[in-house]
C-alpha cells in the first residue's frame, strides 16, 4: 500500500508546479544549493505551498529512484567483449621487425611493415579489386562489407579473419608464417594448409559448379577462377609457376588428334593468360600423359632431351595431369615451374593432381572423351603455330560468321577442328619432306 | 606477471560492471543494444586505460561520461522516444513473479524505468546521473562536458518531464489505480 501511496503522490502532484524563479534551486540536493541560495529557499517554502509539495515531491521520486535494481550485463557480453578486447590487443601491437634473413628471402617485405590488420588487408587484398567479389563471394560477406574494412570503416572478427587467411592464398601464408615467426601472430588461426586446396576455395567452386551447370560456355569462367587462386596457392615462394589447362579437341571424324590451350596463367617471370590458342601433339609432356592417361613429371636437372616444345626460357620442371573422370578424358593440366625440384616430393605433384581433380568438375559432361578416340597426332612447333594461327583463326572465325547456322560453342569447336586440319597436313607435309631428305 | 593494463581495467570493469550496464539498460530498451553500448563503453576504457585518472572518484565520472556520450549518441541516432514494454522487466523477475506484492513491486519499477527511458538523451542523463547515482552538479557538468547553470536547467526540465511521462504512462496503463480501487 506505500508502495501505491507513492505512486499516486507522485504522478498526482504533477498539476503543482513550483515558482518560476525558484525551479531550478528546486530541482537540486540542498548540498549543492550555494549558501545563500538554500538560506533564501528556506525562507522561501516557509510560505509558499506549491514549491514545499514540489520539494517533497522530488525528494520521494529520488527515492523511488534509488530503489530500483541494479542489473549486471548476462554472461555472454562479457565473452563477446573479451574477444573484442583480444582483437583490440592484436590491432594495436608493436609492428613486428623481420629479420634480415627473411627480408632477403623474401624481397618484398623490405618495404611492408603492419601496423594494422586494415594495412595488412590493404597489402594483401587492397591491390587486385578484381579480387574482391571473390573474397567477398568465398568470405560469404558482401563485397561493400570487405571494401569497409579495407577503409576502416569497420573490422572483421577473429572468425572472419581467419576465413580471410583461409581464402587468400596469397600471399598470406608466408604472412602468417612470418607474423608467427616474429611473435605476432598469437591469436591468428593455424597455418593455412600448405598442401590442401583450402575447404573455402571448394567450396567457392562447387558452388559456382552447382549455380552454373546448365551453361556449358561458362566452365572456361570457373577454370579461370580456379587458376587464381591456385596459381598463387602453388608458387607460395613466388619462384615462378604456370598452370595450363589444354582440352582434347575432336576433329570431324571425333577422334582426338591434339589438345588446344584453352587457358594459361603464370606468375613471374611468366604472364597472365599467355600461350592460349595453341595446339600441343603426341610430341609434348601434355600429349603423352593424355596418351598414357596418367600423371608425367619432367625435369631439366635428369637431362632428359625435352619431350616437348619449350615455352619460353624459364621452364625447369614442369607435371602433367590428365583431367579425367571414369569413363572418359577432358584434357590436361599441366603445371610448370622455374624450380627444377619443384616436383621431387610428392607434396606438389598431389597437390596439382588435387587441383585437376577439382577442375574436372568444372567441366561439363560432353567434354570428357572415351580412351579409344584419343589417337594424339605430331603438331607443328610453337613457334610456328604462334606465327600463323591468329590469321587463321581470324579467316576461319569470318567464315564461320557467314555460316551463321550454329551456335557459338559448335562454331568454336568446327573451327578448331579446321585449323586442326590445316596444322596437321602441314606437319604431316614437312614429316613426308624431312623422311625424303633423310633417306636421300 | 600479470599485464598492469590488463589487471586495472579488470578492477575497473569489477567495480562498474553492474552501475554502467544499469546505467545504460535504464535509457535504451533494446536488449541487443544495451550489451553492444556496454561493449563499446569497456572497450573505450581500454583504450583510454593510459589516460584514466589514479583517483577513484574521477575514475567514476571518466567511465560514466564514456558511457553517457555513447548512450546519448546511440539515442540521437534511433530519434525516437519508445516506450518500454513491461515484458522487458518481467523478463527479469520472472522466476519471483506470483506474488501480488512482488507484481505490484515489478510494475512500480517498470513504470518508473519507462518514464525514465522516456525522457531525451539528455534529460535522462543528467536525472539519472544526479538522482541514482549520486553526481555532485559539477560532476555531472565535467561528465556531460556542459556547464554547471546547464545541468541545473537540464535537471528541472528533467524532474518536470519525468513527472508528466510517470503521469502519463500511469494512467495508461491503469493498473496501480484499479488495484487499488478493487482492494
Amino acid at each position: 500500500m506505500k508502495k501505491l501511496f507513492r505512486l499516486r503522490t507522485l504522478a498526482e502532484t504533477t498539476a503543482i508546479q513550483p515558482c518560476l524563479q525558484w525551479r531550478e534551486i528546486v530541482a537540486l540536493h540542498p548540498e549543492d544549493r550555494t549558501h545563500c541560495d538554500e538560506k533564501a529557499f528556506q525562507q522561501h517554502i516557509t510560505g509558499c505551498t506549491a514549491c514545499r509539495a514540489t520539494a517533497h515531491m522530488y525528494q520521494l521520486s529520488d527515492q523511488a529512484l534509488q530503489r530500483l535494481p541494479l542489473q549486471r550485463p548476462p554472461h555472454k557480453v562479457r565473452e563477446r567483449l573479451e574477444q573484442r578486447l583480444e582483437m583490440e590487443q592484436f590491432l594495436n601491437r608493436e609492428p613486428p621487425v623481420f629479420s634480415q634473413q627473411t627480408a632477403t628471402h623474401l624481397p618484398f617485405l623490405r618495404t611492408f611493415r603492419v601496423t594494422s590488420l586494415q594495412l595488412l588487408l590493404h597489402a594483401l587484398i587492397g591491390t587486385e579489386p578484381a579480387h574482391f567479389p571473390l573474397i567477398a563471394s568465398a568470405i560469404g560477406i558482401s563485397e561493400r562489407r570487405l571494401k569497409h574494412w579495407l577503409h576502416g570503416v569497420s573490422e572483421p572478427n577473429l572468425q572472419q579473419v581467419s576465413q580471410i587467411l583461409d581464402v587468400l592464398s596469397e600471399p598470406l601464408p608466408i604472412f602468417q608464417e612470418l607474423l608467427r615467426r616474429e611473435g605476432y601472430g598469437g591469436e591468428l588461426p593455424p597455418l593455412f594448409p600448405r598442401w590442401e586446396i583450402p575447404q573455402s576455395i571448394y567450396r567457392l567452386m562447387l558452388e559456382k559448379i552447382a549455380r552454373h551447370s546448365q551453361k556449358e560456355e561458362n566452365y572456361i569462367q570457373q577454370i579461370i577462377t580456379l587458376f587464381q587462386f591456385a596459381v598463387p596457392h602453388l608458387d607460395l615462394a613466388q619462384h615462378g609457376i604456370a598452370l595450363t589447362y589444354a582440352q582434347c579437341t575432336p576433329s570431324r571424324d571425333q577422334s582426338i588428334r591434339s589438345l588446344f590451350i584453352v587457358r594459361r596463367d603464370g606468375q613471374f617471370p611468366w604472364k597472365r593468360a599467355i600461350d592460349q590458342n595453341v595446339f600441343l601433339g603426341l610430341e609434348t609432356l601434355a600429349g603423352q600423359s593424355v596418351f598414357w592417361r596418367r600423371p608425367l613429371v619432367w625435369k631439366v636437372s635428369e637431362g632428359y632431351q625435352r619431350g616437348f616444345p619449350s615455352w619460353d626460357d624459364y621452364e625447369q620442371s614442369a607435371y602433367a595431369v590428365p583431367v579425367q573422370r571414369s569413363h572418359g578424358i577432358a584434357g590436361i593440366l599441366l603445371c610448370s615451374s622455374t624450380n627444377a625440384g619443384f616436383f621431387d616430393g610428392h607434396h606438389a605433384c598431389d597437390l596439382v593432381e588435387e587441383y585437376a581433380r577439382l577442375l574436372g568438375y568444372c567441366i561439363p559432361e560432353s567434354y570428357f572423351f572415351s580412351a579409344h578416340a584419343i589417337s594424339l597426332e605430331e603438331m607443328p612447333s610453337l613457334n610456328q603455330q604462334r606465327r600463323v594461327l591468329p590469321p587463321l583463326f581470324k579467316e576461319q572465325k569470318e567464315k564461320g560468321q557467314l555460316d551463321n547456322v550454329c551456335s557459338s560453342v559448335v562454331a568454336e569447336r568446327r573451327i578448331r577442328s579446321e585449323i586442326e586440319s590445316i596444322l596437321l597436313s602441314s606437319q604431316g607435309k614437312q614429316n613426308a619432306q624431312r623422311k625424303r631428305i633423310e633417306s636421300a | 606477471m600479470e599485464d598492469p593494463r590488463q589487471k586495472l581495467f579488470d578492477l575497473l570493469y569489477e567495480r562498474y560492471e553492474a552501475p554502467i550496464y544499469t546505467y545504460l539498460a535504464r535509457q535504451i530498451d533494446d536488449y541487443d543494444e544495451i550489451a553492444d553500448l556496454f561493449q563499446e563503453t569497456f572497450l573505450r576504457v581500454w583504450r583510454a586505460i593510459p589516460s584514466i585518472p589514479e583517483e577513484v572518484g574521477k575514475q567514476r565520472a571518466y567511465i560514466y561520461a564514456i558511457a553517457s556520450n555513447i548512450c546519448i549518441d546511440a539515442r540521437r541516432k534511433k530519434n525516437s522516444q519508445k516506450k518500454l514494454l513491461y515484458l522487458w522487466q518481467e523478463q527479469q523477475y520472472r522466476h519471483i513473479i506470483g506474488s501480488e506484492e512482488i507484481e505490484d513491486n515489478l510494475l512500480w519499477q517498470a513504470t518508473l524505468q519507462t518514464a525514465l527511458a522516456a525522457l531525451p538523451p539528455r534529460f535522462a542523463a543528467c536525472l539519472h546521473l544526479y538522482c541514482i547515482d549520486g553526481f555532485k552538479q559539477r560532476e555531472i557538468a565535467t561528465i556531460l562536458g556542459i556547464s554547471e547553470k546547464s545541468v541545473s536547467s537540464y535537471l528541472s526540465r528533467a524532474r518536470e518531464r519525468f513527472r508528466q511521462v510517470y503521469r502519463r504512462f500511469l494512467e495508461e496503463s491503469g493498473t496501480p489505480r484499479k488495484r487499488e480501487a478493487t482492494q
